[in-house]
């Protein structure tokens, strides 16, 4: 599984113009499962995800975590993230994961990040055509593998 | 290097409640430099970028590059790219020459199509439209 997360004062995802989901203060996750990919991988990602300190505390320190700040979290299913950029002049999908199995995957996910902060989780419209817009803060933005 | 491409119909920093820079239709690049590497490996994947088949020909098959589009390049600094996120709490990466890289790639790029380049270590505020999305992660 890869991601991408970017610590956000804001995020929505629009599909045909009209918005599907909008948060405040928090992070926009783009996530592309891979074909490797189990419930197990998953988890693991929900449990890394939801330790990570990277908001500000009153110091001016990335101390907290998003549950610290009583922030929310957009996720939007991005399998382009999956794709191999190292050869050729056209990415390849061979290690993004297939829907259903794919979609299965990116619920779980957004499943176990809400049981585990408490905080709200949004999601755009998997597979769908989205414009996603956000306003990155700092900017702070971090690539994870699993 | 590691890279983060954003496909945008729009992107901007803020910095002190003023747009700082602009671009329209092209490609957003947040760049993290490491400790490995150098300005030759840099400039190389720059022209890489500028050969990637990111945008959509009017049949909605990606096969057009930032050149075809004509589009432009907003390229900034993100040392978190290289942060170690082991212990949940990122540490950056010391690299002394991040700033000559950085500058050596930017310079790549312009070479390609108008580069527009933020600076290291100034707090700012990105506004993206990303459309798609599509979001690329490449590295040297």
């Amino acid at each position: 599984m890869r991601i991408l997360i970017q610590r956000v004062s804001s995020g929505r995802v629009l599909v045909d113009g009209a918005a599907v989901a909008e948060i405040g203060r928090g992070l926009v996750i783009l996530a592309g499962v891979e074909t490797a990919d189990t419930s197990a991988t998953i988890g693991a990602m929900a449990r890394k995800v939801t330790g990570l300190r990277i908001f500000d505390d009153a110091a001016g320190k990335t101390n907290l975590s998003c549950e610290d700040v009583g922030g929310e979290f957009l996720c939007v299913s991005q399998f382009t993230l999956c794709a191999d950029l190292s050869k050729g002049k056209r990415p390849g999908f061979e290690n993004a994961m297939k829907p259903p199995r794919s979609k299965e995957l990116f619920d779980e996910f957004c499943t176990l990040l809400a049981a585990a902060t408490g905080r709200p989780v949004k999601t755009g419209v998997f597979g769908a055509t989205m414009t996603v817009e956000l306003k990155n803060e700092g900017p702070a933005t971090y690539w994870l593998e699993m | 290097v590691k890279l983060v491409l954003q496909r945008v119909s729009s992107a901007k920093v803020r910095h002190q409640d003023q747009t700082r820079l602009e671009i329209k239709r092209g490609i957003l690049i947040l760049a993290g430099v490491e400790p490995t590497d150098t300005c030759a490996a840099a400039e190389s994947l720059a022209k890489r970028v500028g050969d990637l088949r990111l945008f959509e020909d009017a049949n909605g098959e990606t096969t057009l590059t930032i050149k075809d589009v004509k589009g432009e390049f907003l390229v900034l600094p993100q040392p978190m790219l290289s942060a170690d996120l082991s212990t949940g709490h990122p540490r950056e990466v010391e690299s002394g020459d991040a700033q000559e890289i950085f500058d050596w790639f930017c310079g790549a790029l312009g070479r390609v199509r108008p580069c527009k380049c933020g600076v290291l270590g100034l707090p700012m505020s990105l506004q993206i439209t990303n459309e798609g999305p599509a979001t690329y992660l490449l590295e040297t």
